[in-house]
Order: structure tokens, then sequence, then C-alpha cells
């Protein structure tokens, strides 16, 4: 099911969480809302969940308008941070919920209900612990819970809020692959917030780029990796230097896109190497440059650090670099 | 330290607890039976049992309200209604039983039009019933708000998105997660309606086998040398002081192991 979101505004207060925001999201894709908090990621979600009225603006979902529908008519499935599991019911009757609720003609057969929940336990391969409470589980087999629970009510649209920020590195790596194979499968179109850009790069089909509730930018993750529209998107999707700027312009490189040198080369500027270190594969490097030239971080592989130490004199030049104009940042 | 608070204990708490129930059989099983089944007695317990069943059902269902609405929802005017409970714990009982008075009583604004209407709220049941369940208004209140805000509302905007009614969150998401703050509220605004002097002191007039609470009724007693039959009485609070402390402590222990 698309989702169309159309010059939505909202404030709480004095604060301005979205200013005239479209999007367009269309059917079966996997969506990523970017930025860093404060942007209005997260109010958009839940705008499109109806957990929260826009000031202004419309949201479509399949075409149809859902504005002012409530949560629970609009077919959707929510996955919160903090899981929002009952803490008081087990794992079965948390997954059951959806469909226990629903009234009259509309609910399931006890038989119905049972078979479902263990079909959807076992998608989520949590079927053993069915019985168990929600206490009794880590962080990364409860947030498994609260996805097989959204997904019970056979939402059209999944939507995501930070769904593996409360989770350590390693779970979360293991979680964002799931999500991902868990999407082919089931081609819900489904929308995920994050502040992390590795974990939208990852697994989003598109980037959509917040900052103080605007767009700032959407496209692949190719797009918006290579050709970033603005200073704000460059530097939020990875680390950025300086290479220079003045009144007008700034031009900003890559760590990994400076190419360094023993000996003096056209384009290159001298610099040298402040400090060296190791993060498994790579080694970062900082570099001081003469005058009043912003300092430089730069990523080689490990292997080719050796020929480098610290103090020594190089020579920098970028092999890529972005040019903005100053305003725009 | 811990010698001097023991002691300390033990003479303020204990011993006057202790000195209750000793009094009050002092003269013997018999006598302490006896007083406990006088018409006036009776008439007392009766009052007073009329009163909490009024009053503690009246708070619960505003504590929860309230509680749900100030904790789950942010409207105008929600930090006036935050202090507004706290109110009645800020006044003396004493005043908020003038207050009614000055209210409903002969010479009260509403006086002359409940005489018209042949309603009697001042040394009546009703004016009891009224005081007893303002002075204890706030006490589920008080109990639930710190542990609804504490909860926030993802488990019920999660009940919502899944196609829960309002009354189906509040009644599987919302109530469950609450029962033993609830519970502990309940309780404790019972123990303060069953004990409360202040108010219903100066609302009631005292008129003995029909406004007579049990706390009254003590002091009636006690004022008429009465003393086996004050402590008699005196000492059926008291046994309800301990059955509160019991589920209190009962409670305390089970939200302990509850699932967090």
């Amino acid at each position: 099911m698309s989702i169309d979101v159309t010059q939505i505004g909202k404030q709480f207060g004095t604060f301005t969480a979205l200013s005239d925001v479209t999007l367009h999201v269309p059917d079966g894709q996997l969506v990523a809302l970017l930025g860093p908090s404060g942007s209005g990621k997260t109010t958009l979600l839940r705008v499109i969940a109806g957990l929260e009225t826009p000031d202004t603006g419309r949201v479509h979902l399949a075409g149809q308008d859902v504005t002012h529908a409530g949560p629970g008519e609009r077919g959707i499935g929510f996955v919160f941070q903090h899981y929002a599991l009952f803490k008081h019911m087990t794992v079965f009757e948390n997954v059951a919920f959806g469909l226990k609720v629903k009234r009259g003609a509309a609910r399931p057969t006890a038989a119905t209900i049972r078979e479902k929940v263990m079909r959807l336990l076992s998608l989520v391969q949590l079927d053993w612990a069915a019985a168990r409470y929600p206490s009794q589980l880590s962080g990364g087999q409860r947030q498994r819970v609260a996805l097989a629970r959204a997904l019970a009510v056979e939402p059209r649209v999944l939507l995501l809020d930070e769904p593996f920020g409360a989770l350590d590195a390693a779970v979360r790596q293991e979680l964002r692959d799931w999500l991902r194979q868990l999407h082919n499968e089931l081609h819900v179109t489904s929308v995920f917030v994050t502040h992390d850009q590795e974990e939208a790069l990852e697994i989003a089909d598109r980037i959509v780029v917040f900052n103080a509730g605007r767009i700032e930018q959407e496209g692949t993750p190719g797009d918006v990796y290579h050709h970033p529209a603005s200073a704000f998107t460059y530097r939020f999707l990875g680390r950025a230097n300086v290479w220079q700027t003045d009144a007008r312009e700034q031009t900003l490189v890559r760590p990994h896109d400076l190419h360094l040198s023993p000996e003096p080369a056209p384009g290159a500027v001298p610099a040298q190497i402040v400090r060296v270190h190791q993060v498994g594969p790579t080694a970062r490097l900082e570099l001081s440059r003469a005058g009043d030239l912003p300092s430089l971080e730069a990523h080689l592989p490990a292997r080719d650090v050796q020929a480098f130490q610290v103090g020594q004199q190089v020579y920098v030049s970028p092999t890529a670099q972005q040019t903005y104009s100053v305003t725009s940042s | 330290m811990v010698t001097l608070t023991l002691v300390l204990v033990g003479l303020l708490l204990l011993l006057p607890l202790l000195l209750v129930f000793i009094t009050a059989l002092r003269s013997g099983l018999g006598p302490y039976l006896q007083a406990l089944q006088l018409p006036d007695t009776q008439a007392a317990v009766r009052l007073s049992l009329l009163t909490v069943l009024i009053a503690v059902p009246l708070n619960t269902v505003f504590g929860v309200s309230a509680a749900w609405a100030t904790a789950k929802f942010d409207f105008p005017g929600r930090s006036l209604l935050l202090t507004l409970i706290d109110l009645p714990l800020a006044i003396s009982p004493v005043i908020s039983g003038l207050v009614y008075v000055l209210l409903f009583g002969r010479q009260g604004w509403l006086g002359p039009w409940l005489e018209a209407n042949d309603l009697k709220i001042i040394f009546a049941p009703a004016g009891i019933i009224l005081a007893t369940t303002f002075v204890t208004f706030a006490y589920v209140a008080r109990e639930l708000i710190p542990v609804m805000q504490a909860q926030g509302r993802d488990d019920e905007e999660a009940a919502l998105t899944l196609g829960a009614s309002g009354w189906q969150t509040f009644m599987r998401v919302t109530l469950p997660n609450i029962r033993w703050a609830l519970l502990y509220g309940v309780i404790m605004c019972n123990a303060r309606a069953l004990g409360e002097f202040g108010a219903v002191s100066v609302v009631s007039g005292k008129i003995r086998g029909l406004t007579n609470t049990l706390p009254l009724h003590v002091e009636i007693l006690y004022n008429e040398y009465q003393t086996v039959a004050a402590f008699a009485v005196a000492s059926l609070l008291a046994l309800f002081a301990l059955l509160t402390l019991a589920l209190k402590a009962l409670i305390e222990a089970r939200t302990g192991r509850a699932h967090t």
C-alpha cells in the first residue's frame, strides 16, 4: 500500500516538528527516515500511524484519505523503540492481542488465532517462547515479538520507530539483516526511523533525510550517499573534512577520499601526521596543515599505513570532493 | 542508631497500640464483647461502613480518571488539575469540615435552599460522607499518577495501533499495568476514610446512633469515662489498621517480585 503525505505541518508549543513535508512512499518499498534527533522523522512516522494529528496537510494510504482516522482503522502495524510489549501477558498473548480485540464477526476463532500466532512466532524464530513473559526475553527477542505482534493484524503498512535503537551493536546488525530479509519475503510497505546512517544505507530501498522539520533530500542509498544535495546531508551520511572554506563556499572531503604521499605532487598540500589510530582493518590518521587550514582525518587500509609515521611530513590530495555554498549549510 | 530507632518505634508506636488492646480487655472478654454490641456502637459501625462504601469507590473512580487524564494526555489546565488534586491533602480536615458547614449549614449559602427542599447535609450522614470523600479525595490519584507517568504512553499506543478501542485499551492494558498501585491506593484511601476525625467531627453534630462514626464514637465514650467501651471500639479501628498494614506489606512483597 502506498503512502502519501502532503504538506504536513506540526507544532509542539513553539517547536516546529514538521513544516510543509510532502513525501510519497511507493507500494512495497522499505524506506528509511534518517535524521538527527528532533529533526521530525519520528513525528512524521507517528502522523502516518495516526498517533499524532497534523496541524496542516493530509495523509493518504493507498489513495484513501486517513488524516482523521484513528490508528486502529488505518491498517498499519507499529513497532516501538522500547518494544511496548504488554508485561502482564505472555509472548503468545501479546501476539494474539490484535486478533482478540477484533469485534463481532471480524474476530477469528480461538483455533485460528492459535494457528496464526504460532505461525508468526515461528517466522520470528520464537515459537519456543510462546509461554514466556517479555521480562524473560532479551532485547532482540522482545523486538521480534513486537514485530510479530504488529504483523498479526496483517498491516498493509509497517511503521518502525528506531526499532533497533535500544539494542547492542551485534544484535542490531543481526536484526537489520533479518528485517531486510523479512521485507523481501513479505513485501509489506515499510517505513523505519533511524538516526544511524549505516543502518539506513544498508537496508533501505530509499532514504529520506530530515533536518529541522523538513525533508533535506530523498533518494536511493547510492544517490544520497554519492550525491549529497547539501553540506548537511554530506556531513550526516559520513565523516567529513573541511578541505577549504571561504565566505561563499565550502569544500568537503571524506576521510577515505584523501590520498597521502611522501613526495610533493600537483594539487597536494603539505601536512604533518599528528596521530595514527588503528581501528580493525582501517587506520585513522590525524593530519595538521600549515596556517589556519582545518586539520584533517584520513582513513587508509591498515596495511598501507606502514609507510607513514607520526611526525612525518606528507602531501595530501583529495580524490573526490563536494563543494557547497556556505549559506545552504 | 538501630537500637535507638527500635526503642523509639517501641515507645511511640507499639506501646500505644498494645495499650489499646490491654485497656479494651482490662475487664475481660465479656465486657469487651458487650461494649461492641451496644446499639450506639453498632450504629457507628454501620455509619462508618456506609461512609467507606461510598467514599472509597467514588475516589477510586475519580483517582483512576484523574491519573489517566494527567499522565496520558497533555491538555490546557493539566497542571492546575494536578495542583487541585493535592488541595484536600494541604488543607486541615477541620477547615474542610467548616467549609461544608458554611456551604450547606442552616446559615450557609445553600442552607435555605436545602431546607426548602427538605434536604439535610450538615448533621446528617450525607455531610459525613461528603466530608470524608473530600478529605480522602487524593489518595488513589496520588498513588497512580507517578506510576502511570513512569509507564508512559507506549503500551496504550501499541494497543490502539493493534485496533483496540479506548475501553479495551484501558481494561486490557492500562488497568493490569496499574493494578497493584491501584489496590495500594484503595487500601490507603480506605484506612484514611475509616479513621477520619477532623472534618467529620465538624459536620456530624455527634447525634448518637445517627451521625456518629467510629472515631467520633470513641471520643464520646472516652469523654464519658466509659474507658473499656471506648478502647473496645478503638481496638476495632486498630485491628483494621493492622489488617491494612498486612495487606500493604503483602502488596509490596508482590510488586517487588512482579514482572518489570
